[in-house]
């Protein structure tokens, strides 16, 4: 048997919902939380409604990224990064959760999943530090 | 001028420096146990992959969960927190291994423990997991360890490259046919590693001075992680031993690994897998404990030429309790090794010792490394110990015995009192024969019993200066010639008419 997970209740909630009219969703909607409610699994509910939220943008083709900057971007600077990510990524729009972080000094740390892509002053002089310590 | 000359150096080290952006898989510590913790993301890791914390602590991916990974810290793992960033590297765990690690003893991660300072010389990397050699790189055993032990180089021989299992209940001197074995590898072109697992410092310290003394730390590493020692380390030792190993095999050499003890080992690694919370299966055990082991010791191989050349030798030790050997461990390792040699309290204290059970010992594949000479011997000892043991649960019923299951008796008498060996006194294989071709031929059943010690070490003496021909024969040629075998017989009775005088 699978182990019930939030994403694999997710994935059920979304294959149910899937392509259904506002009402039907509604009410299989309902009926699941009930299901949650049965299971004592509703303390897992936060997870689930993450886990379904990267799922529709998954289908959508939407990669949610966190962008770490030393000051807010302007939108000039965020439409260039969106261009970049959408060709890397293969996706048909990316979502930007700004977040400013004074420490990285300069550049850019792009996290999406679990992979930083890191292009901030501070990673460069630590590789540099890297190689005068070697 | 002072400031120049450093900004020029300074440049001159950065000439060829590119900063360019990286892209790195990262994971979150979801918790944190005694020296093992959980991270989320990492979907990529790979088994005994290298992963780096903040603190500059480093970690060894073990088990790998869909979801979740668990990872051993080698290092401060008090200064990892909840929501730490973990990052993979791409690399397997690696360990610096050069000549002079020869002589030291050293960590589960390589590191000296002996207060000797760093190891000297070039160190090179070598993987702490690497997968064991194929079956074309391998050859078949037919090159002898010589334990200097006599039941086990007569009866329980040990073949270059074989994986030979100790088994015993607690002191039963499991070690010290181990650290005998050790001490006999002088000038038999062998390194040695000796692994110990979960042991108390004053017993390794003690076994180190042993070997010291015995000049055997100069052909020997020891590679410990001790009771005190995290879980996690006591699981990584066994393969950061057999990676020593390795990197002397790679240059052709035989080298001999001990891991003292497996047991132990299985119960670090029952530990660690509970923490981690995986499901424990029998024993408590977790279902992929045999798996543990036998990637273990599938790393014990004999390299043909086209290869390379080279050996390693593993002797895994296993505690049993109350001599069960059917118990979870034992079996498992019992299947994977080549043999074992059963070790059992009853006859330890019956002062048989090394208290080997012969009947319940065997060797698979050993018997084809044997010298000639030994063989020959051997094969008589063995029918006559076997047909004692037969024989000796019966006479002590009844008085009146006939000749023939006297003669049995007394012959099988005399084999167990000469198969017992005092520690750290090794006996060089052409002596074992003198010995025992004695003992075969029937050539002692005259001697009383309580003086056969005696008798063996006064002849093994005497031949030296008077059997010159049958021991070079042995030692050089594997097998004696017509003249030599009348030089010995000669030489037996010559000496047992000064003995008995
Ligand atoms: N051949 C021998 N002759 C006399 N004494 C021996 C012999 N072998 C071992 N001993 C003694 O028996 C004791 C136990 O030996 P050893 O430590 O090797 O056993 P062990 O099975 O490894 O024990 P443990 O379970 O504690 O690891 C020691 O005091 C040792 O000196
Ligand atoms: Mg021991």
């Amino acid at each position: 048997m699978k182990k019930i997970t939030p994403t694999t209740l997710a994935e059920l909630l979304f294959t149910e919902t899937h392509e259904k009219s506002e009402a039907e969703s509604q009410k299989i909607v309902k009926s699941f939380v009930a299901l949650l409610a049965k299971k004592r699994m509703l303390e897992k509910g936060n997870l689930v409604v993450e886990a379904y939220r990267q799922l529709i943008q998954q289908e959508k083709g939407i990669v949610e990224v966190t962008a770490t900057v030393h000051e807010h971007m302007s939108t000039h600077t965020k439409d260039t990064v969106t261009t970049i990510l959408k060709k890397e990524l293969h996706a048909k729009d990316i979502l930007i959760n700004e977040k400013i972080d004074h420490s990285i000094l300069g550049g850019i740390k792009i996290k999406y999943g679990d992979i930083v892509i890191d292009s901030t002053l501070l990673g460069r002089l630590k590789q540099m530090k890297a190689t005068l310590f070697k | 001028m002072q400031k120049n000359i450093i900004l020029e150096q300074l440049k001159k080290e950065l000439g060829d420096f590119k900063a360019h952006h990286t892209k790195e898989r990262v994971g979150a510590v979801l918790e944190v146990f005694d020296g093992v913790v959980r991270a989320s993301g990492l979907s990529d890791l790979k088994m005994s992959e290298m992963v780096t914390f903040p603190n500059g602590a480093v970690g060894v991916a073990l088990n790998l969960e869909e979801g979740s990974v668990g990872i051993i810290v080698l290092g401060d793992y008090l200064g990892i927190k909840e929501g730490d960033e973990v990052k993979s590297t791409g690399n397997i765990l690696e360990l610096p291994v050069g000549d002079e690690i020869i002589g030291r003893v050293v960590n589960a991660i390589a590191s000296p423990i002996d207060g000797r300072g760093t190891i000297a010389g070039e160190l090179k990397s070598y993987p702490i997991e690497r997968v064991a050699p194929g079956v074309i790189t391998r050859k078949s055993v037919d090159q002898p360890v010589q334990t200097g032990i006599k039941a086990i180089d007569a009866l329980i021989p040990i073949g270059r490259g074989q994986r030979e299992l100790i088994i015993g209940d607690r002191q039963t001197g499991k070690t010290a046919i181990a650290v005998d074995t050790i001490l006999n590898q002088k000038g038999q072109n062998m390194i040695c590693v000796y692994v110990a697992i979960g042991q108390k410092d004053s017993k390794l310290r003690k076994i180190e001075t042993r070997l010291r003394e015995g000049g055997a730390m100069d052909y020997t590493v020891i590679v410990s992680a001790g009771a005190s020692d995290p879980a996690a380390l006591q699981y990584l030792a066994p393969y950061a031993g057999v990676s020593v190993a390795e990197y002397f095999m790679d240059q052709g050499k035989d080298v001999l690994i001990i891991y003292d003890d497996l047991s132990k080992h299985a119960v670090a690694y029952r530990e660690i897998s509970l923490l981690l919370r995986r499901p424990p299966g029998r024993e408590a055990y977790p279902g992929d404990v045999f798996y543990l082991h036998s990637r273990l010791l599938e790393r014990a191989c004999r390299r043909n030429s086209d290869y390379g050349g080279g050996s390693i030798t593993a002797l895994p030790i296993i505690e049993t309790q109350a001599g069960d050997i059917s118990a979870y461990i034992p079996t498992n390792v019992i299947s994977i090794t080549d043999g074992q040699i059963f070790l059992e309290t009853d006859l330890f204290y019956k002062g048989i010792r090394p208290a080997v059970n012969v009947g319940f010992s065997v060797s698979r594949v050993g018997s084809s490394a044997q010298i000639k000479a030994m063989k020959k011997v051997a094969g008589t000892l063995k029918l006559d110990l076997a047909q004692f043991r037969e024989l000796e649960a019966f006479s002590q019923f009844g008085s009146d015995l006939d000749e023939a299951t006297k003669k049995t008796l007394d012959r099988g008498r005399r084999a167990v009192e000469l198969l017992k060996q005092p520690q750290y006194s090794p006996v060089l294989v052409e002596n074992q024969v003198v010995v025992l071709y004695a003992l075969t031929r029937g050539l002692i059943d005259d001697i009383a019993l309580d003086k056969i010690k005696e008798f063996e070490s006064g002849i093994v003496d005497y031949a030296q200066t008077h059997a010159k021909k049958f021991l070079s024969e042995v030692r050089e040629k594997g097998m004696w010639s017509d003249e030599g075998e009348a030089e010995i017989k000669k030489v037996i009775e010559e000496y047992k008419g000064v003995f008995k005088k």
